[in-house]
């Protein structure tokens, strides 16, 4: 198995008040690791930490404890140029396209900003045939690149946040919950071009969502979080179809079975 | 007993610089008291627009025109006054976004107690310990600290439950549910569905479910209207229009579910733009030539079915 990334024993905690400090445990004790090409997907309800988790991962957070592996080295407490060139390999989608495209600035301009921040092609002619060769792959038309965040739909918007990703080549793309803000029929087209992306260009997914079935469509491996532990995790069908985890199967009940009653 | 929710003609219009733009185009539909009536489809298909138009909530610059019975009462031309004593009271809203819905710089606790004295003489205690008694139902098992709170220290779960709460508080014969599961994950979805389940069962509560989760709409509602582009295309009995669906975009939106293995709905042909039949034709894998010509015309199948397509005459 040929492993990109690896989560070591990471734990998150929160610390609040001055007087009488508590301690969250968000995330406690994660190891996993994500095969190259493939997709693992991570599933978990309401603040399991699968958030904190895709935070730790895109270096937006730093673990209490563990390490996070890219190609073998490690990645917590990375500065300067190491760093930016981590972000170049990991991209992130979030789950609100609005929120993650600039309100002031055309769509272009977003584009353009995240090839002149990497330093990515030699004058702005290059730069503009590399986002027209990624608007193709994500399906958008060109003129979409003239407007303002406000006037294109969520589907789109979605779509621009996953082109904007893609100029930069990563090798993985955390996705945050991408499409739980998007209608079925939108989330069927985005799930259907980020599957067709994965067998075109060999990326690795991190696949995050409440929505187990969608997980079951999309992942190879999937993980379940509950608590801010890693309950269980393996290979899709096992998940799915013969899960060991009593939150697992709750899970997977929510949606099969509607009336039953769980805990 | 309540009465019927009834829609006549309805049209629902925004004036922009480019000519009106329509939210809602001649939609008639009657939703039976005693019974839940699901809305369902994609984002902006007007769904929302038809359901706030029933309580008079839309924004000022929209246009209104036609008719909405309920029992004697036109309530596109009631005065404000009668309006406002309906609302909440005999209609409850359930509405979208419950973030921007609760108000941030109140407790929780003086919102549910000013729904409740609005419309009764209940004092404030009493007034405050119905509300307590609700949230237990909606699975809040500390609800005395959640009075407490306000909208922004909690989740947008707990907001999304309540404004459900907010909305039922005063048993209101009918409600609208806007998009109550809306980013809400399985078990806390199945949690908001057994509590409107349980609240149609107690009150015998009549429903409108706005909602593009199809799923929840099978399971909760007795018929289901589809909306695209402003009209309603299909319209029959819930399992019916979801396990067998007659019109080509609701049989496409089944089709999107993952369980149904995510095969999207085609994205509108651009050749097939500037045409004046049915609004679906640039979309549609069953079209026809006539379909770019002609509008279709409701047709009622022999199940009792409603559609909106050539296909069927």
């Amino acid at each position: 198995m040929d492993n990109l990334m690896e989560i070591r024993h990471v734990s998150k905690d929160f610390s609040h008040g001055v007087f009488r400090p508590s301690v969250t445990h968000a995330v406690k004790d994660v190891s996993f690791s994500l095969e190259r090409g493939k997709t693992f997907g991570l599933a978990g309800g309401s603040g399991c930490g699968k958030t904190t988790l895709t935070r730790m991962i895109s270096g937006l957070l730093s673990p209490t404890s563990g390490q996070i592996l890219l190609n073998g080295k490690d990645i917590t407490g990375l500065t300067g140029a190491a760093r930016k060139h981590y972000h170049r390999q990991v991209q992130v989608v979030f789950q609100n396209p609005e929120a993650s495209l600039d309100p002031t600035m055309r769509i272009r301009d977003s584009l353009l900003e995240a090839l002149e921040i990497h330093g990515i092609g030699s004058s702005k002619d290059e730069r503009m045939n590399r986002i027209l060769e990624k608007l193709k792959l994500v399906a958008l038309p060109d003129y979409l690149l003239d407007r303002h965040p406000h006037q294109i739909s969520g589907g789109e918007g979605q779509r621009l946040v996953i082109c904007r990703a893609l100029l930069l080549e990563p090798e993985i793309l955390l996705l945050d919950e991408p499409t739980s803000m998007l209608d079925v029929s939108v989330q069927a087209h985005i799930m259907n071009i980020l599957q067709r992306l994965q067998q075109e260009l060999g990326l690795t997914y991190l696949f995050i969502t409440h929505d187990i079935e969608l997980l079951g469509w999309i992942s190879h491996r999937i993980g379940v979080m509950y608590q801010g532990q890693l309950v269980e995790a393996g290979p899709r069908d096992q998940i799915m179809e013969h899960p060991s985890n009593a939150y697992t199967q709750g899970l997977l009940s929510a949606f099969r079975d509607w009336d039953k009653e769980y805990t | 007993m309540t009465q019927d929710i009834q829609i006549e003609d309805l049209n629902v219009y925004f004036e922009t610089a480019s000519g009106p733009v329509y939210a809602v185009k001649n939609l008639s539909t009657t939703f039976h008291a005693g019974k839940i009536s699901g809305v369902i489809g994609e984002s902006g298909s007007g769904k929302s627009v038809m359901g706030m138009s029933i309580l008079r909530l839309l924004p000022n610059t929209a246009r209104v025109t036609g008719k909405c019975f309920f029992g004697d009462q036109e309530l596109y031309t009631l005065p404000l006054r009668q309006l406002r004593k309906l609302r909440g009271k005999q209609i409850g809203l359930i509405p979208q976004n419950p973030n921007a819905s609760l108000d941030p710089v109140m407790k929780v606790k003086r919102q549910f107690v000013e729904a409740v004295t609005a419309h009764t003489s209940l004092s404030r205690r009493n007034a405050a310990q119905d509300a307590g008694a609700l949230l237990e139902q909606f699975g809040f098992t500390d609800a005395g600290a959640i009075l407490d709170r306000y909208s922004f220290q909690m989740s947008g779960g707990m907001n999304q439950r309540l404004v459900s709460a907010l909305g039922l508080i005063n048993q209101p014969g009918w409600v609208i549910a806007d998009e109550p599961t809306k980013g809400l994950d399985a078990p806390l979805r199945n949690q908001v569905y057994r509590v409107l389940r349980q609240i149609y069962r107690k009150n015998h509560s009549s429903m409108i479910l706005i909602t593009h989760d199809l799923l929840l709409a099978r399971q909760l509602c007795d018929d289901i209207r589809v909306m695209y582009q402003g009209q309603i295309v299909e319209q029959g009995d819930a399992r019916a229009v979801i396990d067998a669906p007659k019109h080509p975009y609701t049989a496409g939106l089944v089709g999107s579910l993952p369980s149904r293995g995510m095969h999207p709905i085609p994205l509108p042909d651009p050749k097939c733009e500037g045409h004046s039949g049915c609004p679906f034709y640039p979309r549609c894998e069953k079209a026809t030539a006539g379909c770019a010509e002609h509008p279709p015309g409701e047709v009622t199948l022999p199940d009792g079915r409603k559609v909106r397509c050539r296909l069927y005459g």
